[in-house]
């Protein structure tokens, strides 16, 4: 271990180091969102904090490994993750909260206001009571 | 006994001649290893306890992210591209998962 710390810097330290800085801090929101579940009062700023794991945790791992491993088949598959997780991810969380929003989840009582229960109660808005989400019994039936 | 537990060093390590940052960034990965656990039980707790639907969809979201993480890791360690094809698929089946919880609320019309 002294001959180790003997410091002989290469190029693949130097890689090395700094692949470790970005992965701790991919860690870092990983382990802030998962923390979020638990210290904010409502779904709907739960959602807030679990993006983070996604836009910057996520980010910031894939980085890391693309850094380190440094093959074109690690890179193009990180993009696409990347790209793929940058879409899905606000089109999940936005399905979730319109759905839960639609199930009648009540906000957390500081929370500012309710824009989209303003916007349902003003027929010019076109925004009905179902908007998009079929009901149960509703189903169209085969006939 | 002491060739046996050389031999299965060696395996883990990938006999790869790593300078000192190799030793940080595997250290940083086995401290990563605890810190996705911490994040696989503070998920779970949620899912489990989770008062609305809503909070158990996203405690399942989020955990879809956890395993990504964990696959990465592993990749970064084992130095090997096995285990970077799961990061695309898990990534996938969790927004499968998160659209289709999203449309179970939305049908059931409650969110308890």
């Amino acid at each position: 271990m002294a001959t180790m710390l003997a410091l002989e810097t290469s190029v693949q330290d130097v890689v090395d180091v700094t692949t470790a800085v970005v992965l701790l801090v991919g860690l870092f929101f990983m382990l802030i969102g998962a923390v979020s579940l638990h210290r904010l009062p409502d779904a709907y700023n739960r959602l807030h904090g679990a993006s983070i794991c996604v836009t910057l945790g996520l980010t910031c791992m894939l980085v890391a490994a693309a850094q380190e491993l440094g093959s074109a088949a690690v890179v193009s598959k990180a993009l696409i993750t990347l790209v793929f997780s940058f879409v899905a991810s606000p089109i999940g969380s936005h399905l979730l909260a319109k759905a839960a929003h639609h199930g009648g989840l009540e906000q957390w009582e500081k929370t500012l206001g309710d824009e989209l229960a303003e916007d349902k109660t003003n027929p010019s808005m076109g925004c009905t009571d179902d908007s998009g989400i079929p009901r149960a019994d509703d189903v169209p039936s085969a006939a | 006994m002491n060739l046996l537990l050389a031999a299965a060093t060696s395996a883990v390590t990938h006999s790869s001649e790593g300078g000192w940052g190799r030793d940080i960034l595997w250290t940083v990965v086995d401290i990563g290893i605890f810190v996705l656990g911490i994040g696989f039980v503070l998920c779970l707790v949620r899912l489990v306890k989770g008062p609305t639907l809503a909070d158990r969809g996203i405690a399942s979201d989020l955990l879809a992210m956890q395993v990504v993480g964990l696959a990465i890791l592993l990749t970064i360690r084992l130095e090997t591209l096995v285990y970077f094809d799961a990061v695309l698929i898990v990534a996938i089946l969790g927004f499968a998962s998160t659209a289709a919880f999203a449309q179970y609320i939305g049908r059931r019309r409650a969110v308890v």
